[in-house]
């Protein structure tokens, strides 16, 4: 994607592009709300919510340096969003609709979901998305240090879960 | 975070037909410029005890409707923002909030702590009738309030700056004011919800003017500079243990006794006050989890 300004295309260009960036980043968008959510059929929710914001928000579609931190900072705030929702509603998903997930995937993910939200967003951005500490302090709206020092105790703490249950850490 | 997980995540993928319920809502809304949902997934529900309990919670202190004159306010604060997994029983009596930064520093030559902790209010409101305005303000020392966001909707914070320490102890870092006020613009003798929840943040420090408490902070700040250095693993899993015990013991003492005065004024001119009880929990057993609860008095 090249850096040009989304008001010099055409409509079917655009249509074009968007169609482009929701088949790209579809896995990660929902890999992002799946690890906040801990429900594949919420995180297609957001998915779809995502979606319809990068039509309707000032997304910088023909930016692809600010794009995928967008992405994670509008999906971050829709899982929010939803856990409110659901949370005035006095209802969450029922187990069934969560096993859906491959077994051995959803048992590894348990090792992370163990970890509070604060820690797991954290962890999850730097080793698996590959930000670096300034770039999830940018999307999270926090101080650096602050998403350091999370960043230091999430590590611990999924530590001391993979120790309590025999996994190995690295 | 292993190999296992980076597999885990990576075999997680959206259902095509997933993605192609996407892309039709993205390009109806690009054409119509509305919104159309489309269908999600066939979702079932059922009610858990825990939404139970934060029902209880907004019951608890929502009900305290105070009728004077017309006048109301009360302090509606839920545990909605409450994880899926954790102890409930503590944040399900009052506004859960996160722990949103946390920092030591080795300069502790100011007479004023260079260690603290901060708290966004996620979830929280004071709702009423013919409210004027809102005063916050935290009564123990080394505990105050630092305005996230929207600081032009609060007045009267640049004077209460640290307000509890003597100028002895006030030292170099200002990070927030010990009460502040919302103005509210629109009073209306109908009911009103004014929404602060991550406008503020509430601070604790440890008190560095007693000296078992200045000796842990000396020890965070010794322990930050061992980190730096190449740590064996074990050596490393030690100093964690040691840090989150001290910033227990730390911030235990700061919000011993810890309250939070609550004043709603009037557009008639009278005030009223509810406080709030502030409490820490730290639990080793949850994976050192820690969290600070709100009760009122």
């Amino acid at each position: 994607m090249s850096n040009i300004g989304t008001e010099k295309l055409s409509p079917d260009a655009r249509r074009e592009l968007i169609t482009d960036i929701i088949r790209q980043y579809a896995d990660f968008i929902f890999r992002t709300a799946y690890q906040s959510l801990k429900n594949r059929s919420d995180a297609e929710d957001v998915l779809q919510e995502v979606s319809v914001a990068l039509v309707k928000s000032n997304a910088p579609l023909t930016d692809s340096l600010h794009l995928k931190s967008w992405l994670v900072t509008v999906t971050l705030n829709k899982c929010r969003d939803l856990r409110r929702y659901q949370a005035r509603r006095s209802y969450i998903p029922l187990e069934e609709c969560e096993n859906i997930e491959v077994s051995d995937t959803r048992e590894v993910m348990e090792e992370l979901w163990q970890l509070p939200e604060n820690y797991r967003t954290v962890i999850y951005l730097h080793y698996y998305a590959g930000f670096k500490i300034v770039e999830i302090a940018e999307i999270l709206g926090k101080n650096p240090n602050t998403v350091g020092t999370r960043l230091r105790r999430g590590r611990k703490a999924l530590e001391k879960i993979l120790k309590e249950e025999g996994s190995d850490y690295e | 975070m292993n190999r296992n997980h980076l597999k885990a995540i990576d075999n997680l993928r959206a259902s095509p037909q997933s993605v192609e319920r996407a892309l039709q809502a993205a390009l109806m809304a690009e054409q119509s410029g509305k919104v159309k949902e489309m269908k999600a997934t066939k979702k079932y529900y059922k009610p858990i005890s825990i939404i139970a309990a934060s029902l209880a919670v907004i019951i608890a202190l929502g009900v305290i409707l105070i009728p004077r004159n017309g006048n109301s306010f009360y302090i509606n604060a839920s545990a909605a923002e409450v994880e899926k997994g954790y102890d409930y029983k503590h944040s399900t009596i009052g506004a859960y909030s996160n722990e949103s930064s946390a920092q030591t520093s080795i300069n502790t030559d100011t007479g004023k702590t260079t260690y603290m902790l901060e708290y966004e209010l996620t979830d929280f409101y004071i709702s009423g009738k013919n409210v004027e305005s809102v005063t916050m303000k935290a009564n123990n020392k080394c505990t105050y309030f630092d305005i996230l966001k929207d600081k032009s909707l609060f007045r009267n914070y640049a004077e209460n700056n640290n307000t509890q320490y003597t100028d002895e102890e006030r030292g170099a870092i200002t990070l927030g004011c010990d009460s502040l006020t919302f103005v509210n613009d629109n009073p209306s003798d109908d009911e009103q919800k004014i929404d602060l929840s991550g406008k503020l943040a509430y601070v604790l420090e440890g008190d560095m003017s007693k000296p078992e408490i200045a000796a842990k902070i000396k020890q965070l700040g010794q322990n930050i500079l061992k980190e730096q250095k190449q740590l064996t693993k074990k050596e490393e899993h030690a100093i964690y243990e040691q840090d989150t015990k001290l910033e227990a013991e730390i911030i235990k003492n700061t919000l011993k006794n810890a309250t939070i005065d609550i004043t709603v004024k009037f557009t008639d001119g009278k005030t009223e006050t509810q406080t709030i009880n502030v409490d820490y929990y730290y639990d080793s057993a949850q994976r050192d989890t820690q969290w600070i609860t709100f009760t009122l008095e």
